[in-house]
């Protein structure tokens, strides 16, 4: 059951209905249990008793007392997590289980329970928890539908926080998750899936294609992952905001960015904050020595990259953004170049590296790479669709800003004046997009 | 007379108002997701309205939007038929074949009497599998017969059981007429196990009626190529890694199967293995469903020396 589809609109009204009528606490959560429970079932079943085992795990927590239990706990998270990555490249010569959706987004947020339990990291008091969870709570945080399959990743304090303020059913609501909905739907169905197309191509057979199509492709898949990731996070943000529950984007117009660093905090927010609160603050972060903060940082990014995938491709990722890092954590300090030109030179590595990304393994990369850079191979021509959809693209990274500002100051007074428009809006989207839905790239990971 | 609603009761109503109107728009897929889960109905009849704007949707997308494969003088004609058939035939409702069941008897094609050489015309249909075939064909034949046309009319999504998505039987006629292809290769089926749309009636996935008429509609689908002499290649559902998908998608190979001559089947399963094989992960994308290059590519050779023979 995706987002933009017809059992979803179906499901999400039911439930919206039945919450809208509950004030108390523990009904609440009743509910959005309940639903939880239909939502992910409706992928697979399996899957929900994987859910259900991790949460009675994370519940059995704090009633159980033995050495260094956390420990064992975090060696758990990564086990599950490694298991179903190894599951993934065939390795394990097991290719009929149906991996659960999302694995690594809701064992993530489970284990933000356990941290929040034993206060870690020290220094962020505001995610500390003070007393632990009954079951059905701690489902319905880590099976919560509107984030389970591809985040962003919640925090326990900041979903308890949430689900216990009163949810206020008003115009102004609907019109912000309406808004946000839309402008997540326009960036899923009608720039990634367009883009999904070229990239498909182009990374198919590289070395048979022309060095201009490559180029074409290496930028259509910086903009379908970030329009794909970031879009289902507007649905999800969108669609939880409906019902009350504020959660923080998850992306910040990260293809701004004029360096590395600054890129990192505003991609995939959710889980480089998490890596930051749970990895690197413990670590020391960077109160240390500068080769102990290097080495933090390594840390961090090798974790980052394996998180994506047991694979070189996903390994060489990590490790040029790691690399990139390590370059601009020790440039001196008064290096500085103009703003226009480090930007470029951002975006283009950032893009460069996606290949390792997008590629099916290592080698593909580098045939990928290689043949970027022989002019004389013959392959598909670039159409003027093409220019289109890439400049619509940086059109909307720069404007983005704007667009948000709009959907949470818009000045839309009525409930009538809210449907004719979204209605008008939806519909427009729905002419514009292709048929069918490539799937959700972050569903994988 | 004013209404006074509660705020809870004006959100409610306005998002349901959003979602009846928005659906409006999309009448054809909610039919469709019934018929998913075996409810049959016939909701596009009661909403003709909401059919014909759609229709319409889908031929002004076609028409902005036509793009997607290197042949692309081939395409703009494949999106023009494809208009055509969906204004003509869908708008208008023209009724299928009376023959709807009819005798699945097979007529031989006599492929000596194709007589292209240089310049053939290769129609490709299929699914979404059968897009990662054409994408590895094309570019083997603009190596080795660089003066042949391809023609890509894969439609993401389709197949022959869901005709009010994509009516397959007749917009592969018209391609037939309007191309005149020497060679039509056909990839279709994985989207297939569901309910069966036939006569305005949904019959059961694996259910007989669901066999007969899917037969039946596989030979419609050959019948203009039949009569055409024209040579076709039908490429067997590739093997898919979840073993309860497979078994469903066992029907809809075996029913595809009953109506193809052996000659022109090109059978996937020993070509790229089942997902017991070691080397299956090898052909697949990580979907397991879906041909990485590899497979595809080996898919477009054996066409190719198919075609050769």
């Amino acid at each position: 059951m995706l987002f933009p589809t017809i059992e979803f609109c179906l499901f999400f009204l039911v439930f919206l209905f039945f919450y809208s009528f509950i004030s108390n606490n523990s009904k609440k959560i009743y509910l959005l249990a309940i639903f939880n429970i239909i939502f992910y079932s409706f992928f697979s079943f399996f899957a929900f008793l994987y859910l259900l085992f991790w949460s009675f795990l994370l519940f059995i927590y704090p009633k159980i007392k033995f050495y260094k239990k956390t420990i064992f706990f975090v060696l758990i998270a990564i086990f599950q997590i490694s298991f179903w990555k190894l599951y993934e490249t065939g390795l394990l010569g097991i290719h009929d289980w149906k991996m659960p959706l999302g694995i690594s987004f809701f064992t993530f947020q489970g284990l933000t329970y356990l941290f929040a339990l034993e206060k870690i990291p020290y220094q962020k008091e505001n995610l500390h928890i003070y007393s632990s969870w009954d079951f059905l709570k701690l489902f319905a945080f880590i099976g919560f539908f509107p984030t389970v399959f591809s985040g962003p990743i919640l925090r326990a304090k900041e979903w308890e926080t949430e689900i216990s303020k009163e949810s206020s059913f008003t115009n102004n609501v609907l019109n912000i998750g309406l808004g946000l909905i839309a402008l997540g739907t326009f960036y899923k169905l009608c720039l990634a899936s367009y883009l999904h197309n070229t990239v498909s191509q182009a990374f198919s057979s590289p070395s048979e294609e022309s060095f201009s199509f490559l180029w074409l492709g290496m930028y259509s898949y910086g903009f379908e992952i970030f329009f794909d990731f970031a879009g289902y996070s507007l649905m999800s943000i969108g669609i939880a905001k409906l019902f009350g529950f504020n959660i923080s984007n998850n992306f910040n117009q990260p293809y701004l960015s004029s360096n590395i660093r600054d890129f990192w905090t505003k991609w995939h927010i959710s889980l480089s904050s998490w890596f930051k609160d749970y990895i690197y603050l413990p670590l020391g972060g960077s109160k240390v020595t500068k080769l102990r903060q290097n080495l933090n940082i390594s840390i961090v990014m090798i974790t980052s990259g394996l998180w994506h995938g047991l694979s070189g491709n996903y390994l060489a990722w990590g490790l040029l953004h790691l690399l990139a890092i390590v370059f601009y954590h020790n440039l001196p300090s008064k290096f500085k170049l103009p703003i226009v030109f480090s930007w470029f030179i951002n975006l283009h590595y950032v893009f460069f590296a996606w290949i390792f990304f997008r590629s099916n393994s290592f080698s593909q990369a580098i045939e990928y790479i290689s043949s970027m850079f022989q002019i004389e191979n013959t392959g598909s021509d670039i159409q003027l669709y093409h220019y289109f959809l890439i400049f619509s693209c940086f059109l909307v990274i720069f404007t983005e800003k704007s667009i948000l500002h709009i959907i949470y100051k818009n000045n839309i007074k009525s409930y009538l004046q809210t449907t004719i428009f979204w209605s008008i809006l939806f519909i427009i989207i729905l002419i514009i997009s292709p048929s069918g839905l490539p799937p959700f790239i972050y569903f994988q990971y | 007379m004013k209404l006074h609603l509660a705020p809870q009761q004006s959100f409610l109503l306005s998002l349901i108002s959003i979602s009846l109107f928005v659906g409006i728009f999309q009448i054809t897929q909610i039919e469709d997701k019934l018929n998913n889960y075996n409810i049959s109905n016939n909701l596009s009849s009661y909403l003709p309205f909401g059919k014909n704007i759609q229709l319409n949707i889908e031929e002004f997308k076609l028409s902005i939007f036509s793009h997607q494969n290197n042949t692309v003088v081939a395409s703009q004609n494949v999106d023009e038929i494809i208009q055509n058939t969906q204004i003509n035939n869908l708008i208008n409702d023209k009724k299928l074949p009376e023959n709807n069941f009819i005798n699945q008897s097979q007529t031989i094609i006599d492929k000596s009497s194709s007589k292209c050489v240089d310049n053939c015309t290769v129609l490709m249909i299929g699914d979404s599998v059968m897009g990662d075939v054409f994408f590895s064909f094309n570019r083997l034949m603009k190596k080795t017969h660089p003066s042949w046309t391809i023609i890509n009319a894969h439609k993401v999504s389709s197949g022959l059981s869901n005709s009010n998505y994509y009516d397959w039987v007749k917009i592969s006629e018209s391609l037939v007429t309007t191309n005149k292809p020497d060679f039509v290769a056909i990839l279709l089926g994985t989207n297939d196990a569901q309910s069966i749309l036939m006569d305005k009636k949904a019959y059961s996935f694996a259910s007989q009626q669901w066999k007969n008429s899917y037969q039946t509609k596989t030979n419609q689908l050959l019948e203009p190529l039949k009569s055409n002499n024209i040579p076709y290649y039908w490429i067997e559902i590739p093997q898919v890694g979840l073993s309860s998908f497979n078994d469903k998608l066992n029907i809809v190979r075996e029913a595809q199967k009953s109506q193809i001559d052996e000659e022109f089947f090109i059978d996937t399963k020993k070509l790229l293995g089942s997902a017991d094989d070691p080397h299956f992960i090898k052909y697949r994308q990580s979907d397991k469903i879906h041909l990485n290059a590899t497979g595809s590519d080996k898919i477009a050779q054996i066409l190719l020396q198919k075609i050769k023979e």
